[in-house]
């Protein structure tokens, strides 16, 4: 009845209020000041092999220990997280970029056009995606750009279906009528009235696509498929210490900790987001 | 003594004073009504005396309930009372059945609970408390979804649920606001008949004072947490001892001044509107993968042509077809067969580009004043959006100047431009929407119940609005509503239209006066009006 069912204006004003989402921003904040950090400065080359240093457990020189090759761990982590994060993002502006107008679309045209698309999403959902991701991958080529495209088209039809179904729920109300009465085409409409209306429900998928794409690519550089050497990347490193683990598994525990925390800081961010973005869903505490 | 005692209760939610120092009492078989606008603590204090209050409310003061002070009640106390000797019915019958139970499970539910009865004992009292509701087994077997049921049809089995386990005290919170007013009078019936049949303590909250006037022994009035006054419904309401009281009973009837005098007859001849043949058939759903959809005909045949600066009301029952008529008109929607013209010019069958410039002569206001506005869009925006019917697209500094033209035109400052729809009243926000309306300078206006979601004050001083656009600027109006009242108020001429055709059109005094068919009587029959209401009590009294 009343306007809770949209979001009201000063949405991330509330969100700053939210606990999961404060905790969520600083660990994202955290991991994404050090990838812009590593463009500028990192402890050592990361090019750079010490065969003589190599395997070192933490210490004061290499607060994170060395690899097999001697190359610092702290400073691969922080060009890795570059790699992740630039992966990651990218495939979600691929997955939003297409999916949003196209479920845009699919709700305003309806009918044909509705169905036609909505079957080939629901085809799309249907293959595995990180294995077709590796399929992709092995056909077009190991590198972090194949990577981006195919985990980007996974999240095309995540995207569609999100944009439709909160586009058809903004659609029967009564300002689109009153726009409509006004003149306003079905493009118009969908610009002024729809996105606005929508977007906090893609922010919240965002997040949550962007933390499945960190998982992704570091999946498909595990199996060396993804970002090639001598470009670090997490899922590579983990790849590197499994033959170590009894060794030295610090060479493990440090990639997978990171991977683990990015994933976690974003999911935080995404609950919180959509708590925020429907109060019905706050567990009381 | 008394079956419910309520004592000085004061209530604050989070700080915020709610309820301060509310009296009030109900014996068994007496109905009380509670009757205040929006906002007043009405609901709040039916959520006090079932406890179900939010968690950060604090309350005070005394509730007595049948020797128990409610109050001080533990929740499992609480849980016993809830259900079984106290019932409580709500506003939307919609959202207040679980959509995935029988309506069978949903009455025989709470008897189990409370009775410990068997599954059978519960569905056989189930079945006999449903069809004491006007819902019989053999049309409504137990196995039925509450989608299947229409809302009348719902309210009835919510009204089943509460007076199942024969409660001492039913707490009705808008039990007929969301229906048709002979949905309203059968519901009303129904409800009256079961306080009489079990003795039950009936409290009645409604912001309609003519609805309480039919149905009260006694009224309690509320206004801002507080009573303004109660006493013997016929009494209080001819005698109109409090000023708030006064200003209540003269909103609810209120009629704004309006130049009655026939117009002249060059303006009269003028066809604004013409419909002819007009109807609407929908493709139902399918039952079967193969079978032949159903077809539902919601509008049937209608004609009818509407002189400029003529204000005309359509009246009818919910699902009788009048909004999807007026989106046709609106072209908002394409008739199946038949043809619309304004002012000579068919409206169906066009593209949006050639429909520009008779769109600019006709615009809508609705009757949700919350969703008829993007929340994320300023008033200045909203307001100024049909100028995009424009052919000139007036620059930034003219749209302010319309849009603050446009505002002063239905009350509103200039200053209210960079708000938001969030930061008006719902009666600010309707002005808002007559703002939007009036901005292109139409010449027709239709309104889809534009004052049924309002209170009574507020309602009053959007008629009177309405009413003086159509004076000063000559706007004609095609009003769909319920409403009689309404249609009373403000309109020359009423149309009754009944399963999708018009049954009767006269001008608006005589039809509700003199109804000529069925379906028009049944409608002003049903229609509750306080002095009547008033006259009856008394005569009663002698």
């Amino acid at each position: 009845m009343s306007d809770e069912a949209l979001p009201r204006t000063g949405f991330m004003a509330q969100a700053f209020a939210n606990r999961s989402f404060v905790a969520g921003f600083v660990i994202t904040a955290f991991i994404a000041a050090v990838a812009l950090l590593s463009f500028f400065w990192t402890p050592y080359d990361v090019t750079r092999l010490i065969v003589a240093d190599r395997m070192q457990p933490p210490s004061a020189a290499h607060l994170l220990g060395t690899d097999q090759f001697g190359r610092d761990m702290l400073s691969m982590i922080m060009v890795g997280a570059r790699n992740s994060i630039a992966v990651a993002l990218v495939a979600v502006g691929i997955g939003m970029g297409v999916g949003v107008p196209l479920g845009c679309w699919a709700a305003a045209r309806g009918g044909y056009i509705d169905d036609v698309l909505m079957r080939f999403n629901d085809i799309v959902f249907a293959f595995p995606a990180l294995l077709s991701a590796i399929m992709i991958t092995a056909i077009f080529g190991p590198g972090a750009v194949n990577a981006i495209i195919a985990i980007g088209i996974f999240n095309i039809p995540v995207f569609a279906r999100v944009a439709r179904a909160g586009a058809l729920a903004i659609w029967p109300r009564e300002f689109i009528l009153a726009a409509r009465a006004a003149g306003k085409g079905k493009g118009l409409i969908t610009a002024q009235h729809i996105l606005p209306n929508i977007t906090n429900l893609l922010l919240v998928q965002g997040t949550i696509q962007f933390a499945l794409g960190i998982l992704a690519e570091a999946g498909l550089s595990y199996v060396g498929l993804g970002a090639q050497p001598p470009m670090p990347s997490w899922g590579r490193m983990l790849f590197d210490a499994q033959t170590r683990m009894i060794v030295a598994p610090y060479l493990a525990i440090i990639p997978g900790m990171a991977i683990v925390i990015t994933v976690l800081g974003l999911n935080l961010i995404g609950d919180g987001l959509a708590d925020t973005l429907d109060p019905k869903l706050r567990r009381r505490r | 003594m008394s079956l419910l005692d309520i004592e000085n209760l004061s209530l604050d939610i989070g700080g915020v004073p709610i309820l301060k120092g509310v009296d009030l009492t109900i014996s068994a078989g007496e109905v009380v009504g509670l009757v205040g606008e929006s906002g007043s603590g009405k609901s709040m204090t039916a959520l006090s005396i079932m406890r179900l209050l939010p968690e950060a409310a604090r309350v005070s003061g005394r509730i007595g309930f049948n020797g128990i002070d409610l109050l001080a009640a533990s929740e499992d106390q609480m849980c016993a009372l809830r259900g079984d000797d106290v019932g409580m019915i709500f506003q939307e019958p919609m959202t207040a059945l679980n959509p995935l139970k029988t309506i069978g499970e949903q009455v025989a539910e709470g008897i189990r609970w409370h009775t410990r009865a068997s599954r059978t004992d519960a569905l056989a009292l189930a079945r006999k408390m449903l069809d004491r509701v006007g819902l019989p087994v053999n049309e409504f077997p137990l196995s039925r979804y509450p989608h299947e049921l229409s809302g009348g049809q719902r309210q009835r089995v919510v009204i089943a649920i509460a007076c199942a386990l024969k409660p001492k005290l039913l707490i009705a919170d808008e039990p007929t606001t969301a229906l048709d007013v002979v949905l309203q009078a059968q519901i009303l019936e129904l409800l009256r008949d079961l306080v009489d049949e079990n003795r039950m303590g009936l409290l009645l909250i409604s912001h309609d004072l003519a609805v309480v006037t039919e149905m009260a022994d006694r009224i309690t009035i509320l206004r801002g947490g507080e009573v303004m006054e109660a006493g013997e419904t016929a009494q209080t309401l001819s005698a109109q001892a409090h000023p708030y009281t006064r200003q209540l009973a003269q909103a609810s009837m209120h009629v704004p001044a309006r130049d009655h005098r026939p117009r002249p007859v060059a303006e009269s001849k003028d066809v604004l509107l013409s419909v002819r043949n007009v109807s609407k058939i929908y493709p139902g759903r399918r039952m079967s993968l193969f079978g032949k959809p159903t077809q539902t005909r919601a509008v049937d045949d209608v004609s009818f042509s509407l002189p400029a600066g003529r204000s005309v009301a359509l009246v009818g029952r919910s699902g009788c077809g009048k909004s999807t008529l007026a989106r046709m008109i609106l072209a908002l929607e394409e008739p199946t067969s038949g043809t619309i013209a304004i002012q000579g010019e068919t409206v169906s069958g066009r593209n949006e580009a050639s429909l520009r410039h008779i769109r600019r002569d006709m615009q809508v206001v609705f009757q949700d004043p919350y969703g008829s506005f993007n929340p994320r869009r300023s008033v200045e925006w909203l307001v100024a959006e049909p100028l995009h019917l424009l052919d000139s697209r007036p620059g930034r500094a003219e749209r302010r100047e319309l849009a603050s033209q446009a505002l002063h035109e239905v009350g509103l400052q200039p200053s209210d431009l960079g708000k938001y729809p969030h930061e008006f009243s719902g009666g600010q926000r309707q002005r808002i929407s007559i703002a939007r309306a009036l901005i292109t300078r139409p010449k027709l206006i239709v309104a889809d119940e534009p004052v049924s979601a309002l209170d009574v004050s507020i309602r009053a001083k959007i008629l009177d609005l309405f009413a003086d656009l159509n004076q000063r600027l000559g706007i004609a109006y095609l009003f769909i509503t319920h409403d009689l009242t309404v249609a009373r108020a403000i309109t020359d001429e009423v149309m009754v239209m009944d399963q999708g055709r018009i049954v009767e059109t006269g001008n608006t005094a005589g039809v509700l006066s003199h109804p000529q068919t069925e379906a028009a009587r049944t409608l002003v029959e049903a229609a509750p009006d306080m002095h009547r209401a008033i006259a009856k009590k008394m005569q009663e009294q002698g």
